[in-house]
């Protein structure tokens, strides 16, 4: 079965334990304020630019009046045409079987570091059957499989990987509904709901929060004691800013990244769990 | 003559030696030295010994007297001496350095010397090795004294080659002795601390080097004493030498000891040193030493000189982290050597496995039996893409426009991708040969010419047999050839095999002239063969000819066998000269442009082609039998910081690592830097002096590098972010 996915990284050590393969899934439900993964949001494959590339060289003009208009199919032509590489399709369509093969590969790894693969997104679980087949692949051959989610999903949906699933990571980005709706565009009953069943199914969950200044820090406390202790906090970056433009939307958040110094300091005011990123 | 014997002792006693044989004018040269040198005594370097060894000798000998150079003088002596023409070359070029490349000419036709200006291949015999100073030190002089006194009665006839390794001996001890002598003579007007270091000096020197040593300090004494008498090169197995001294010193002097020796280490530009590693028995023969002088490597921070440290799937998680946290401080070292690979590959050159477990590393990455052989050096290097060249462009080089290869006719001919391999095969081969017959040229003539008597007496083998070191006198005398552009070969293969054989989108023909015009006017082409799939991205269609390429090129060269007795071997680690030889290559089908002049950084990929991140080059290159590989199979690996200042990034690393070695990787070398570091660095060179980066085979001052090298160094993938 094919699945729209925007990427597969390869050694990834901080989606879960070891070393691991991150499969990221396009789509997602919230419009977080600060996500790093714009390109992750809408389903369907979409449009890079990169304007710092284009030498205005007209090639793809050439052949194509849709540019960057709701007409754009993202059928990419126009991509194959810019000799400069200032265009690329984000998002593909790709069987699960072949997910897996590419996760295979970096078996070793896993055995050697305890790690394995990781679904991420966007929310994987907007494709449940899909994400639920390459699990299930992993699953038998002996790979240990987690799922990053934000848990804003039907529960029918969670409930086609639970068979499949070793760990969950899951988001808590507020407690607050109407402070949730303010950042994330979304009400978070469904995800609170979902996140009390899983913990009453006796599943691995490890709850996570990114901390963004000004914004979801005052919720702090409230989701630690949500979480009961299985909580990790992750620091708010700009890494994903340059995609903004990329993708041709406007990044609106207004932030100054924590710091180490401001992480660990919250860590410890809340008993959280943060693994420093050395960034 | 009588002046000449105290400005320039070396030449006197080689001029004036009472017998002809070579290996005893050599050895007189070095008696002739130690009787006329003038010492001195700095109580500061804590320990006596002078660097004058790392330079060719003579001149390394004129430096260290601080003596004024009468080159008029000496150039009169050799045209009056009566030695053949070869032997006062080879004098001449211990005197003058630059002379190499007159010993080159006396041995190379016109066409090779041709071919190694413009980097297409070339062939030397000479090289690093690793003395057995464990042998030195645990017997000290007098037991090898009794030693040669033991073969020699064994092999008759052989008088002038033992009366020559006892003169070397006599040479050193003497030296040691008025090192004695000299600091009696300052003891009485130094005062303090001086006054200490001068009196452990003579109450070692009353021990050493005819007993062996008391306590640490001895130890390293004795080892300095030695390795700079005439031998700044490698120490080889420094902890298994140094260990056991080390670990049962009372005098609670030995960590001072260890940092003191690190420093001259450092201030004479010593190469290699190996510690750790496995016994024939699989057990882990780290020991305090190990861990200490890496203590003292992450205290120091200095570039030089290279560690390298052995793995084995026993090694305690205590070596890993010693390990990943010196890797942390940004040093690049130590790089990190596989027993499980490279132990089974010295085997399968017949070596017992008892002297496999011994091997250790000298000059960059050079694979070396501790004491045993003399094998560990570059005996020369080729450039693979110019196998390519010559098939594409019948026979010539494309820098020179001449004709260096064989002209297998009109490359359209070749009806399949198999056909064209074939001719491909036949232009290596014929590069490799003549690589070996160039270095075994050379090889006979440092043998005849250039003797040397005091790694004859610390190599196993030649005392045994009464034969110099240079002279097949070594228990093994493999041989080591290096490969250049491998990686960027391979890629432009896969590319023709996919546009012009399976797809003939493009004809032979076309590209041919694509490569000539610098794929000017042909820019679609370019584009196609440009972005094709890339090696080190874990993809099989790619690999498999990566594999095709490196097993032919390795098997081929071991048929060939070297004039020292041994086969050569392949190994690849390109250094800086991946910039050097990236240059003097024109166009390739991979898409590298004429004036791209970087070459992939040994068995890696091409800068900036490993997008699949750091599992998918592994995947990549573990393709390839590694135990094929005889010298160092360097793979270069950068990191950002933040892959080692974090506990998941250290534990990703390591699990990175073992796995690797796991299955079947010879070696890792890795960089730790941020990119922005470097940008900096190349902008703010002032701010950024002591920028430590791994290239090739050494770590250099990154603001010291060529533009060129230190875009590649940015270019070459930042592994996780």
């Amino acid at each position: 079965m094919k699945g729209n996915i925007f990427d597969i990284q390869r050694f990834s050590i901080h989606d879960g334990p070891g070393i691991r393969t991150t499969v990221f899934l396009k789509g997602c439900t919230l419009r977080c304020i600060w996500c790093h993964n714009p390109e992750s949001q809408k389903p369907e494959p979409e449009l890079a630019f990169y304007a710092h590339k284009c030498r205005s060289c007209g090639a793809c003009r050439s052949f194509c009046d849709k540019l960057f208009t709701s007409n754009c199919t993202a059928c990419g032509k126009c991509v194959d045409l810019c000799p400069h590489g200032a265009r690329e399709i984000m998002g593909k369509a790709k069987e699960a079987a072949d997910v897996f093969e590419i996760v295979k590969r970096d078996r070793e790894y896993y055995i050697t570091s305890g790690g394995g693969v990781t679904l991420s997104g966007g929310e994987p679980l907007l494709q449940a059957d899909f994400a639920a087949e390459i699990l299930k692949l992993c699953k038998n051959a002996g790979i240990h499989t987690a799922i990053e989610t934000a848990g804003n999903v039907l529960w029918e949906n969670i409930e086609k990987v639970l068979p499949y699933c070793n760990l969950f990571l899951y988001d808590i980005k507020a407690i607050d509904e109407e402070k949730h709706k303010k950042l994330t565009g979304a009400s978070n009953k469904l995800i609170l709901q979902n996140a009390e069943k899983l913990l009453s199914a006796n599943k691995n969950v490890l709850f996570r929060t990114p901390v963004v200044p000004g914004y979801n820090d005052g919720e702090l406390d409230d989701i630690a004691r949500f979480c009961r202790g299985k909580w990790e906090i992750l620091a708010y970056h700009e890494i994903g800013v340059g995609k903004y433009a990329a993708l041709n939307r406007e990044y609106l958040l207004r932030c100054v990244p924590p710091t180490e110094k401001d992480m660990l300091s919250i860590a410890k005011k809340t008993g959280a769990i943060y693994r420093p990123t050395g960034m | 003559m009588r002046r000449l014997e105290t400005i320039e002792p070396f030449a006197y006693g080689y001029l004036h030696s009472p017998r002809k044989n070579m290996e005893y004018r050599i050895a007189n040269s070095i008696y002739c030295f130690a009787k006329n040198i003038q010492l001195s005594i700095d109580p500061k370097s804590f320990f006596v010994g002078t660097p004058w060894a790392n330079q060719p000798l003579g001149v390394r000998f004129k430096s260290s007297c601080s003596m004024s150079f009468e080159t008029t003088e000496i150039k009169k002596s050799l045209k009056n001496a009566k030695g053949r023409f070869l032997g006062t070359l080879f004098l001449q070029c211990a005197m003058f350095p630059r002379a190499t490349e007159t010993i080159d000419a006396a041995h190379c036709s016109l066409k090779t010397q041709l071919m190694r200006w413009n980097k297409n291949l070339w062939g030397v015999g000479g090289g690093h090795g690793n003395p057995d100073y464990k042998l030195l030190l645990d017997s000290g002089t007098d037991g090898l004294r009794e030693k040669i006194e033991k073969f020699r009665a064994l092999n008759s006839g052989k008088d002038d080659f033992y009366d020559a390794l006892l003169l070397t001996l006599d040479a050193f001890d003497l030296i040691c002795k008025r090192y004695k002598e000299k600091a009696e003579e300052t003891l009485p007007s130094a005062t303090g601390k001086d006054k200490e270091t001068l009196k452990r000096i003579i109450s070692a020197l009353e021990n050493i080097p005819q007993k062996s040593p008391r306590n640490f300090f001895e130890a390293c004494q004795f080892f300095w004493l030695s390795f700079s008498f005439l031998d700044i090169d490698s120490p080889g197995l420094f902890d298994y030498t140094l260990g056991k001294y080390y670990e049962e010193d009372k005098t609670g002097l030995r960590y001072e000891c260890l940092k003191k020796l690190w420093e001259l280490f450092h201030t004479t530009r010593t190469w290699n040193l190996c510690v750790g590693g496995s016994n024939e028995k699989g057990e882990d023969m780290c020991n305090e030493l190990t861990y200490d002088l890496l203590a003292v490597a992450r205290e120091y921070k200095f570039n030089t000189p290279n560690i390298t440290m052995r793995f084995h799937k026993n090694s305690p998680e205590e070596a890993w982290n010693a390990a990943i946290d010196t890797l942390a401080t940004g040093i690049g070292m130590p790089a990190i050597y596989n027993d499980e690979c490279v132990v089974p590959a010295m085997e399968k050159l017949g070596i017992p496995k008892k002297d496999a477990h011994l091997y250790c590393m000298n000059g960059c990455n050079q694979i070396d039996i501790y004491g045993k052989s003399h094998m560990g050096l570059e005996d020369g290097e080729f450039n693979v893409a110019k196998a390519l060249e010559y098939l594409l462009f019948r026979g010539k080089c494309s820098y020179t426009k001449k004709k260096f290869g064989l002209d297998l006719g009109d490359p359209s001919r070749y009806k399949t991708f198999d056909e064209l391999m074939t001719g491909f095969f036949k232009e290596i081969d014929y590069m490799i040969k003549r690589v070996a017959d160039t270095s075994n040229k050379a090889q006979v003539i440092y043998a005849k010419y250039g003797p040397n008597p005091w790694r004859s007496t610390l190599t196993e083998g030649c005392v045994e047999s009464g034969l110099d070191y240079k002279n097949k006198g070594p228990l093994y005398g493999h041989g080591q050839i290096l490969t250049e552009g491998l990686p960027d070969t391979v890629d432009s293969l896969v590319a023709i095999k996919h546009y012009v054989f399976d797809e003939k989108k493009y004809d032979m023909k076309t590209l041919v002239k694509a490569l000539m015009k610098n794929y000017e006017g042909y820019e679609k082409l370019y584009k196609d063969f440009s972005s094709y799939h890339k090696f080190g991205n874990d993809i099989d269609e790619v690999d498999e000819i990566y594999k095709e390429v490196t097993h032919h090129i390795y098997n081929y060269a071991l048929t060939l066998e070297t004039f020292r007795g041994g086969k050569f071997g392949i190994g690849c680690s390109t250094f800086q000269r991946a910039a050097e030889y990236g240059e003097h290559t024109g166009a390739l089908p991979n898409g590298k442009k004429k004036e791209d002049t970087t070459f992939a950084d040994s068995i890696g990929a091409v800068p900036g082609c490993d997008t699949h991140g750091p599992t998918a080059l592994l995947n990549s290159v573990l393709k390839v039998d590694q135990t094929l590989a005889k010298s160092g199979n360097v793979l270069q690996m950068k990191f950002s910081k933040s892959q080692f200042n974090t506990k998941e990034g250290k534990e990703g690393f390591k699990a990175l690592a073992k796995t690797y070695f796991r299955m079947g990787g010879q070696t890792l070398q890795i960089n730790v830097v941020s990119r922005e570091e470097l940008l900096d660095a190349k902008v703010h060179p002032e701010k950024h002096q002591n920028l430590v980066v791994r290239v090739g085979g050494f770590s250099e001052y990154f603001v010291r590098l060529s533009p060129g090298l230190q875009d590649n160094i940015i270019k070459r993938t930042e592994n996780g972010l």
